[in-house]
C-alpha cells in the first residue's frame, strides 16, 4: 500500500515535469529569429560573417579566420600564447545576438547593431568592443541593417518605427511611427529617404526631419529594400506583385508584374534586367518595358523552398540560395539548372561574389554562401562550376 | 500537424480580415468556434468523467472485496459498467481526438502572430485560400501591447505592467475556476481519510493554474488570451451541461449530497450481493 502511494506520487511528479516540457515543445524550441549576413571589409578584402553569437572575419582564399596583427604585422597572441583571430563571441561577455553586417564607421572602427541589445562599436584592429555594454535601443529589435549617411544613422525597427540618430553619440534626431515593423534598409536618393514597411507602405521622408513627404500603398507587406534605376524605384511585395514606382512630388505605381508568391527581397539588376525569387521557389527575370514588364524568360521553379536571398549574377548563371538547403546555378539565358549543391542548412542570407584581384590572391571568382547550420556556416564555391572550395564551420 | 494547423491559420486570418483587423477579436471568435466544433467530444468526455467519479466508491468496494481474485474483480467491474451504461473507453477517445486539435489551435495562433522574419517565412504557404494572405502580417498590437511578446511586467511602462499582471492573473484564476467547477470534490474512504487518488487530483488543481500562469508569463500575450477564452468557454460549457458544481468553489453552498451517494451505495450493495449469491442483473444497455 505504502509502495503504491509512493509510486503514485512519483508518477504525479513525473507528469508535472513532463507536461510543461510537452507543452513547451508545442510552441517550438528557441529558433534563430533571423538568418545571418555576409559582407566584405578591409583592404585586402575579407569576409565578415555575422550570425547569432559571433562575428568572424574570414580569408576568402581558404575560409580561415583572419589572424589579428599588431602595427608591425606580427600575429597577436592571447594570454596562453596562442594566435588571436578576428572573432567576436557573445559567449565572452556581451549577451547580444548578431545577424547584421557591421557598418564601417572609419578606417579602424565598425558599428555593430545587435538584434536586441543595441549598438556596439568595435575596434577593428583588435576585434574588441569599445563599449561592451552597448548603446541601448530600448529593448527594440533590429532585423535590417541601418543606413549610415554622413553623420546620421537611420535604423529600421521591428517595433514599428524608423529612428534617425546621430552617428557619433547616437542621440535620437527624429522618429517615424508606422503600423507594422520595418524589415529593410532605408534608401537615400537625391536627398529623399525611402523606407518600406510591413504595413504595406513605401514612405518618402525628409531625411533631416523625418517628415513624410508621401506614402504609397504597395498592396502587400514589403520586406525588400527598393532598388533605384533610371529615376524609378522597383520593389516586390507580399501582395504577389513586382512594382515600378514613379517618384517625385508624390509616388505612383506605373507598372506591375504578378508573381506566383510573396517576394521577400530586392532584385539583382544587370543590363536593365531584374532577377528575383519568391517564397514559392520561383525565379523571375524581367525587363522594364513601356509601362509594363517583359519576361526575359518565363518564371522557373528552381527550388522547393523559399527564395529569400537576392540572386547572385555570375557571367553565365543566376545563383540562387533557398530554404530547402540548396544553392542552385541557373542558366541566365535558358533558365535551366546548371548545377545544384546541397548545403547543411537553409540558404537565406545574401551571397557574395568575389572576383580575383591583386589584393585577395584568389585565382578565380568565388561565390560565398552562408547557412544557418554550424557545420557549414560559410561555404565558398567556384563561381563558374559550382565546385566546392572551402567551408567555415564552428 | 500541418494538416490541422494550416486550415486553422487560414480561418484565423480570414476572421481577422472580417473582424476589422482586430487580432484579439479574431482569437476570441476562433477559440469559441473551435470549442463549439469540439462540443460533442468534450461533452462526451465530461459525461464519462462524471460517471467514472460517481462509480469510484463502488469500484473501491469491489476492489476490496475481490482483492485476491483479479479475474472476478474484472468481471464484476464490467458488470458495474454495464449496469450504469458506462463505457470505460468513452472518456479517453474524445481526449485523444481533442489533443491534436488544441495543439493545432495553439500553433495556429503562434504562426499567425509571426513576430520575426523566420516566423513570417514559416507562415508562407500555410494560408490555403488565395487572397486571404493579402492582410499579412497581421496587426499584433493590443492596447499598445505586442501580442507576440510575453508580458513585460516591470520592464515596460505602467500599462504593460498592469495589463501583463491582469492577464497572468486571469489565466491563473480561470484555469483554477474551470478545474474546481468541473472536478468533483474529494471523497473520503472508509477510514474517513481523503482518498489518495482524489488528493492527487486536488493537488493537480493547485499546480495546474500555477503552471499555466508560468506559461502566460513565458509565452506570447496572444496565447494568454487563448487560455482565458478557452477556460471561460469550458466553464460556460460545463454550466450549460449541468456539470459545473458551484459548491466546489463556494463551500457555504454545500448541502449534503447524501441522496446521490446513498443511491449509488445501495446499487453497489445490491450488485455485490447478487454477484455473490446468484445471477447478475440484466444490463440496462443491450
Amino acid at each position: 500500500m505504502q509502495t503504491s502511494r509512493w509510486l503514485r506520487r512519483g508518477l504525479t511528479a513525473a507528469a508535472l515535469i513532463i507536461l510543461p516540457i510537452l507543452l513547451s515543445s508545442c510552441v517550438g524550441g528557441p529558433v534563430d529569429p533571423v538568418w545571418g549576413s555576409l559582407s566584405l571589409y578591409g583592404d585586402p578584402q575579407h569576409i565578415l560573417f555575422a550570425f547569432n553569437d559571433r562575428i568572424v572575419m574570414l580569408d576568402p582564399v581558404d575560409g580561415r579566420p583572419v589572424p589579428l596583427r599588431d602595427n608591425e604585422g606580427n600575429v597577436r597572441l592571447d594570454d596562453q600564447g596562442n594566435p588571436r583571430i578576428w572573432q567576436i563571441l557573445t559567449t565572452e561577455g556581451t549577451p547580444a545576438k548578431f545577424f547584421l553586417s557591421p557598418i564601417p564607421l572609419d578606417d579602424d572602427r565598425l558599428l555593430v547593431v545587435s538584434y536586441d541589445r543595441g549598438l556596439f562599436e568595435v575596434d577593428a584592429p583588435t576585434a574588441r568592443f569599445e563599449n561592451p555594454a552597448g548603446q541601448s535601443l530600448g529593448g527594440q529589435q533590429v532585423v535590417a541593417p541601418p543606413l549610415l549617411d554622413g553623420e546620421t544613422l537611420y535604423i529600421p525597427f521591428n517595433g514599428n518605427n524608423l529612428i534617425a540618430r546621430q552617428g557619433t553619440d547616437f542621440n535620437q534626431i527624429w522618429e517615424l511611427r508606422t503600423s507594422q515593423g520595418m524589415w529593410s534598409q532605408p534608401l537615400l536618393i537625391d536627398g529623399i529617404l525611402y523606407a518600406t514597411s510591413l504595413d504595406h507602405n513605401l514612405y518618402a521622408l525628409n531625411p533631416e526631419t523625418g517628415d513624410v513627404l508621401w506614402q504609397l500603398d504597395m498592396g502587400g507587406a514589403v520586406t525588400a529594400q527598393p532598388v533605384f534605376l533610371d529615376g524609378y524605384l522597383y520593389v516586390g511585395t507580399f501582395g504577389r506583385q513586382f512594382h515600378q514606382v514613379e517618384i517625385g512630388q508624390t509616388g505612383r505605381i506605373i507598372a506591375s508584374y504578378p508573381t506566383r508568391d510573396w517576394v521577400w527581397s530586392e532584385p539583382a539588376v544587370q543590363d536593365g534586367v531584374f532577377y528575383f525569387g519568391d517564397v514559392g521557389g520561383n525565379l523571375y527575370s524581367l525587363r522594364n518595358g513601356d509601362g509594363s514588364f517583359e519576361e526575359v524568360m518565363p518564371p522557373v521553379k528552381v527550388a522547393n523552398g523559399s527564395i529569400v536571398a537576392t540572386p547572385l549574377l555570375t557571367e553565365d548563371a543566376i545563383v540562387v540560395g533557398s530554404r530547402d538547403n540548396f544553392t542552385t546555378w541557373v542558366g541566365r539565358s535558358t533558365g535551366e539548372i546548371i548545377a545544384q549543391r546541397q548545403m547543411a542548412g537553409s540558404v537565406l542570407a545574401n551571397m557574395l561574389l568575389i572576383e580575383p584581384s591583386e589584393q585577395n590572391e584568389l585565382s578565380r571568382p568565388i561565390v560565398v554562401v552562408s547557412t544557418m547550420n554550424h557545420t557549414e556556416f560559410v561555404v565558398a564555391f567556384a563561381a563558374d562550376t559550382g565546385e566546392r572550395i572551402w567551408a567555415y564551420t564552428r | 500537424m500541418d494538416i490541422i494547423v494550416n486550415p486553422f491559420i487560414t480561418v484565423l486570418t480570414f476572421l481577422y480580415t472580417v473582424l476589422g483587423s482586430n487580432m484579439v477579436l479574431a482569437i476570441v471568435v476562433f477559440t469559441l468556434l473551435v470549442r463549439l466544433l469540439m462540443y460533442p467530444l468534450t461533452a462526451q468526455q465530461m459525461k464519462s468523467s462524471q460517471a467514472m467519479s460517481k462509480l469510484q466508491p463502488e469500484l473501491k468496494k469491489l476492489q476490496e472485496k475481490y482483492k485476491n481474485d483479479r479475474e472476478k474483480l474484472a468481471s464484476e467491474q464490467m458488470k458495474l459498467y454495464r449496469e450504469y451504461g458506462f463505457n470505460p473507453l468513452s472518456g479517453c477517445l474524445p481526449l485523444i481526438i481533442q489533443f491534436p486539435i488544441f495543439i493545432g489551435l495553439y500553433q495556429a495562433i503562434i504562426h499567425a502572430l509571426a513576430a520575426n522574419p523566420m516566423q513570417l517565412l514559416d507562415l508562407s504557404g500555410r494560408i490555403l485560400i488565395p487572397g486571404v494572405d493579402a492582410v499579412i502580417p497581421l496587426d499584433n498590437k493590443f492596447i499598445g501591447l505586442n501580442l507576440t511578446q510575453p508580458p513585460h511586467i516591470g520592464a515596460g511602462g505602467t500599462l504593460e505592467t498592469v495589463v501583463g499582471i491582469a492577464l497572468v492573473a486571469l489565466v491563473v484564476v480561470t484555469t483554477w475556476l474551470q478545474f474546481k467547477l468541473t472536478t468533483p470534490a474529494p471523497q473520503k474512504n472508509a477510514n474517513g481519510k481523503p482518498d489518495p487518488s482524489a488528493s492527487m487530483t486536488q493537488s493537480m488543481g493547485t499546480i495546474m493554474p500555477l503552471m499555466y500562469g508560468f506559461f502566460a508569463l513565458s509565452f506570447s500575450i496572444g496565447i494568454s488570451i487563448y487560455f482565458i477564452v478557452s477556460n471561460l468557454a469550458g466553464i460556460a460549457q460545463a454550466f450549460m451541461m449541468g456539470r459545473a458544481d458551484l459548491r466546489n468553489v463556494l463551500p457555504f453552498m454545500k448541502p449534503a449530497p447524501a441522496a446521490a451517494a446513498a443511491q449509488i451505495e445501495g446499487k453497489t450493495a445490491a450488485i455485490a450481493a447478487k454477484s455473490s449469491a446468484g445471477p447478475t442483473p440484466k444490463p440496462k444497455n443491450k
